[in-house]
């Protein structure tokens, strides 16, 4: 699949690259939440395309190759780091609390301390700013099967034909899974107290 | 009369959201939506969720190309490695007899072919007699030429004598086809072989009438 740069033609792998590293790259960063891991499961990918000399009938077949190839390599990154910090969950846990009940604290005494001098706009967005960390929470904290259908549809504009095709479902199963994971969003949200929800 | 509203399956709420609800069910739902006021809340959740998302996005574009070209980097490296390499040609680029245009190709893996090659020659050998038979039957041959090629006079008491013998055993006889001569002072045999254990037994003929 790979032409020679002679032909006048830009190369196929360099205009696959140049098509979907950006879709990649942003979608393996939702999954996995870092950016280093995000980058090798990416290159992994390109690497794969290279090694095997793989053939594809069309750019989108080899974009939806490429996506799921990716989300896989993701989430099995994702996995493997849950299992690495299952041992220190409880040590985790209690940190973590302890942790934002001092973030808490000092928060409120700097709102307190700002609030004299801010406006409107600077408070709502602080809002906006604690809203939004907790819409990044309540999503990583989606079953993988939901997440990443919100994550395509969402994030890349991909419709329900395109995401069937990525993860290998039918449409209707994408219809289930895009309501399922809005309303579980909708549930850890409410949980949260946020005022997304509903 | 008050109307009792139908509402769509939820699913289809989120479907319309999505804007993947085909005409004419489009504009049926955007009908309801417009005399339910429970479905019309619902929607609007849906769309909140959706900005509430996008504003939670926390991608920075410089970080993207920042990772972007040095996975480029890293793969032209690659790149340039594999085309200094030469291609291994597949099996069947390197043996086109086995590829016939518009066939399907099959993969073989090396082994496998090899282990099936060896059970071929193996069984055809077994066939054809190049193991074992042969040996055997060259070892009856030499000692088949023991027995005098005038044995005529003896060949009826042989053929009572073998007829005692147990049906199992597989007897060979062969008289010498180039002893112009019969062997002098030579004692007639026969050969009785054994296939249980492969082993000829070589037996001197009895005299005319000795046999029962």
């Amino acid at each position: 699949m790979f032409k020679d740069k002679d032909d006048g033609q830009e190369p196929d792998f360099d205009r696959i690259f140049a098509q979907n590293i950006d879709l990649l790259l942003r979608i393996a960063v939702r999954i996995t939440n870092d950016w280093e891991s995000a980058e090798d499961v990416v290159q992994d990918a390109f690497g794969k395309l290279i090694e095997k000399r793989m053939q594809f009938p069309s750019d989108e077949d080899a974009r939806f190759w490429l996506i799921r190839v990716v989300k896989n390599g993701a989430i099995n990154w994702s996995k493997r780091k849950v299992r690495e910090f299952k041992a220190y969950e409880h040590w985790w846990n209690a940190e973590t609390t302890q942790a934002k009940t001092s973030a808490n604290a000092a928060l409120n005494g700097e709102e307190q301390n700002q609030n004299a001098g801010t406006d409107q706009s600077a408070e709502h967005e602080l809002l906006m700013e604690e809203s939004a960390q907790e819409v990044r929470a309540a999503l990583m904290r989606l079953p993988e099967k939901l997440r990443i259908v919100l994550i395509l549809k969402e994030y890349e504009g991909m419709n329900y034909k395109e995401i069937a095709k990525v993860l290998g479902i039918t449409e209707g199963n994408v219809k289930v899974r895009a309501f399922r994971a809005r309303e579980a969003l909708f549930s850890l949200l409410n949980e949260g107290g946020s005022h997304v929800s509903r | 009369m008050r109307e009792v509203l139908m509402c769509p399956d939820e699913t289809l709420l989120t479907a319309y959201v999505d804007d993947e609800v085909p005409s004419p069910w489009k504009e049926r739902i955007e009908m309801h939506l417009g005399q339910c006021e429970r479905c019309r809340s619902r929607v609007a959740q849906y769309r909140a969720l959706r900005s509430a998302l996008r504003v939670a996005d926390a991608i920075d574009d410089s970080h993207l190309q920042e990772a972007a070209q040095r996975i480029q980097a890293s793969l032209d490296s690659r790149m340039m490695e594999l085309s200094r390499a030469p291609h291994r040609k597949s099996a069947f680029e390197r043996y086109p007899i086995f590829y016939m245009p518009g066939s399907k190709r099959i993969s073989v893996p090396l082994p496998v072919l090899a282990a099936s090659l060896l059970l071929f020659v193996f069984f055809a050998g077994l066939a054809f007699g190049f193991f074992g038979l042969h040996k055997n039957a060259s070892q009856a041959f030499v000692l088949s030429t023991k027995l005098p090629a005038d044995t005529s006079a003896n060949i009826e008491s042989l053929v009572s004598t073998l007829s005692q013998t147990d049906p199992s055993m597989f007897v060979t006889i062969k008289a010498p086809e180039n002893i112009s001569q019969p062997l002098p002072n030579t004692p007639p045999v026969y050969v009785i072989y054994n296939t249980a254990d492969q082993k000829p037994t070589v037996m001197a003929v009895p005299a005319q009438g000795e046999a029962k």
